[in-house]
């Protein structure tokens, strides 16, 4: 389903700093791949230039055999809306919206009218079992909620893919066991999932582990 | 879709400067205040216009008035001693009255008789111009009748001895005691007051009505003063002369048609002309720097305001760096921050701009009353001041827009 071929991110910087380094990685549809490695190895420029948020320097990336690492930013941002769905370590919700209008966030970009919005976060919402917060402010909910409320915004756009950079970096040992058994859970339904983790005990039970260093890939 | 719900950005945008109301009313203040100089300036401006154009437009705009005085040159001489008879003729002539006639032969001309005899009510002196007109003379400025009635051509043709007085002067013959009906003394005649009107005429408020023949029967045209030891002679011939053009657009002609004339027939100064149209023209000019000058002043002010919006709403972008890494993970495109924080300013400034028109129109009355004139709020300046505030958002909020729609998405994200 996701393809990149030969993926090098390299960046101007004291002589040239190269990040990946020749990647090529198949994603198939319904996979749940985790990615680990040392922090600074390149994980994150992967999954961000998987997101389509950053651009490679050279290679191929393509969605469903669709080429896609020469759009411009405004078809872009369209698709990276469209076909992806974000879950961050540090959750970012926007701080003065509620529950409900941060899950609607990304289909307010796509032009969805708003009560369409309001049932499809109310649903997005019930999947990961936050509908009694719907109204609630962003500092009024846990970590663990938090985190829940995010993983129901990337849901919401019913996206090809659910990227999470370390969803659970931030929470307890218990919380984040929450938070990866809602992941497994929607791996279950069929979504494609692809983590990044720093937790050896969490990425040994993903069904597809690969490794960075210095930005090369390894697959275990 | 291209544009987004702009009244969800807008909802957005006010609900962001709700968070922070001090942050937002200080922000404000610097274009409240800024329209509200705006509103109160041009308030001021076209109250002081309406008041200067009313004043003269009483004149009558398609009037040339020709007053004798006093040339300068004529005070009386006296040396010591010795008996001296002197005569002073000065004024207009009934030689100008036929030329001017003559030289405009459209023209409604008027001539006024100036009696020069001391004027007393109930045996105190009262200081006040006298003059012979014809009934038609009211017709040529705007005259209001105070109370009472005008003169008729059969008070003229029956010489009856009767006056008008102007509404100054009314006020102080009442306090010397001279009330409705009452009687004046101007040399030794005795006139009944029939009348009291407002008319504007540019020498002043103070001055007795009576019919033209009347002035010329009773009075003359010579005066004489009697100082120690002299005796003075002045005559004056025509008082008051009013040419009235069927147009304005005749005034200017006509004036200098008239000019001409006394310059070729008065050597010394004593003739003066005024013409209202001139001085309308004039005092619109003064006026229009006047209020160019206030609303510049008023600008300056709505310009730091702007300022200071700019400065604000940079900081706010840049508070708000992962806020828009992350929109731009959830598919905004640059376009839709750049109409986020353009939104946000636009907002900022217009609410700030409403305000000023509210302030500014409640300062109207307070300036009002300290300059003694009526200003005027138009609905003209509302409209002015919103859309500028409008354009004082748009303008200095396109830069924080900028600087957080050209933002990279990755760089954002990861700003602590």
């Amino acid at each position: 389903m996701i393809s990149l071929q030969h993926i090098t991110k390299t960046y101007a910087v004291g002589g040239g700093l190269t990040v990946l380094d020749d990647v090529c990685l198949e994603i198939g549809q319904g996979e749940y791949l985790g990615i680990v490695g040392p922090s600074g190895s390149g994980k994150s420029t992967m999954l961000h230039i998987m997101g389509l948020l950053d651009r490679p320097t050279s290679g191929q990336l393509s969605f469903n055999d669709r080429p896609v690492h020469a759009l411009d930013d405004r078809e872009l941002s369209t698709l990276r809306g469209r076909l992806v769905g974000f879950v961050f370590q540090s959750f970012h919700l926007v701080p003065q919206l509620s529950v409900s209008e941060n899950v609607e966030l990304p289909l307010f970009y796509q032009g969805v009218p708003r009560r369409e919005r309001r049932e499809r976060a109310a649903r997005a919402l019930a999947e990961v079992g936050m509908s009694a917060r719907r109204r609630h402010v962003p500092s009024q909910l846990s970590g663990g909620e938090r985190q829940r409320t995010a993983i129901a915004r990337a849901l919401v756009t019913e996206p090809a893919l659910i990227l999470a950079d370390e969803p659970t970096g931030n929470l307890d040992s218990r919380t984040g066991g929450d938070i990866v058994a809602l992941l497994e859970k929607l791996h279950g339904e069929g979504r494609t999932i692809v983590m990044i983790t720093h937790d050896r005990e969490i990425a040994s039970h993903l069904p597809r582990v690969v490794h960075i260093r210095d930005g090369k890939l390894e697959e275990s | 879709m291209d544009i987004l719900w702009p009244v969800e950005l807008v909802s957005d945008g006010l609900r962001n400067l709700w968070r922070h109301k001090l942050r937002t009313v200080l922000t404000m203040l610097g274009v409240l205040c800024g329209v509200a100089a705006v509103i109160t300036m041009l308030a001021i401006g076209e109250g002081a216009q309406r008041t200067v154009l009313r004043e003269i437009s009483a004149l009558g705009l398609q009037n040339i008035i020709l007053n004798s005085v006093q040339p300068p040159s004529t005070s009386v001489e006296s040396s010591s001693g010795g008996h001296r008879a002197s005569l002073f003729r000065y004024g207009l002539t009934e030689k100008d009255v036929a030329l001017i006639r003559g030289a405009c032969p459209t023209a409604r001309v008027s001539v006024a008789h100036q009696v020069k005899d001391k004027v007393h009510a109930r045996g105190e002196r009262v200081d006040a111009r006298v003059l012979g007109v014809d009934p038609g003379y009211f017709g040529l400025f705007s005259t209001r009748v105070v109370r009472g009635r005008l003169l008729t051509p059969l008070d003229d043709s029956r010489r009856h001895q009767v006056v008008l007085v102007t509404q100054g002067l009314d006020a102080d013959l009442r306090r010397s005691g001279v009330v409705d009906d009452g009687f004046i003394r101007i040399g030794w005649q005795h006139f009944k007051v029939v009348g009291v009107v407002d008319l504007a005429v540019p020498d002043g408020d103070r001055i007795i009505f009576m019919p033209y023949h009347v002035a010329r029967a009773r009075y003359g045209t010579t005066t004489v003063q009697r100082e120690a030891g002299s005796i003075e002679f002045t005559r004056t011939d025509v008082g008051q002369v009013v040419v009235q053009v069927a147009d304005e657009n005749e005034v200017p002609g006509t004036a200098r048609v008239i000019q001409r004339i006394l310059d070729t027939h008065h050597r010394v100064y004593d003739v003066t002309m005024s013409v209202p149209l001139d001085l309308l023209r004039s005092k619109q000019r003064t006026q229009r720097i006047l209020s160019l000058v206030l609303v510049s002043i008023a600008a300056i002010s709505l310009l730091v305001g702007g300022i200071g919006i700019m400065n604000i709403m940079l900081a706010i972008v840049t508070e708000r760096i992962p806020e828009i890494g992350l929109r731009r993970a959830l598919g905004a495109r640059r376009r839709d921050i750049l109409v986020q924080f353009l939104i946000e300013t636009v907002t900022l400034s217009t609410v700030g701009g409403a305000l000023g028109c509210l302030v500014g129109t409640a300062a109207v009355p307070i300036a009002s009353h300290w300059l003694e004139w009526q200003g005027v709020v138009t609905a003209q300046s509302i409209l002015l001041s919103l859309v500028v505030s409008w354009i004082v958002g748009v303008v200095f909020g396109l830069a924080p827009a900028a600087r957080a729609a050209r933002m990279d998405p990755v760089t954002a994200l990861r700003h602590e």
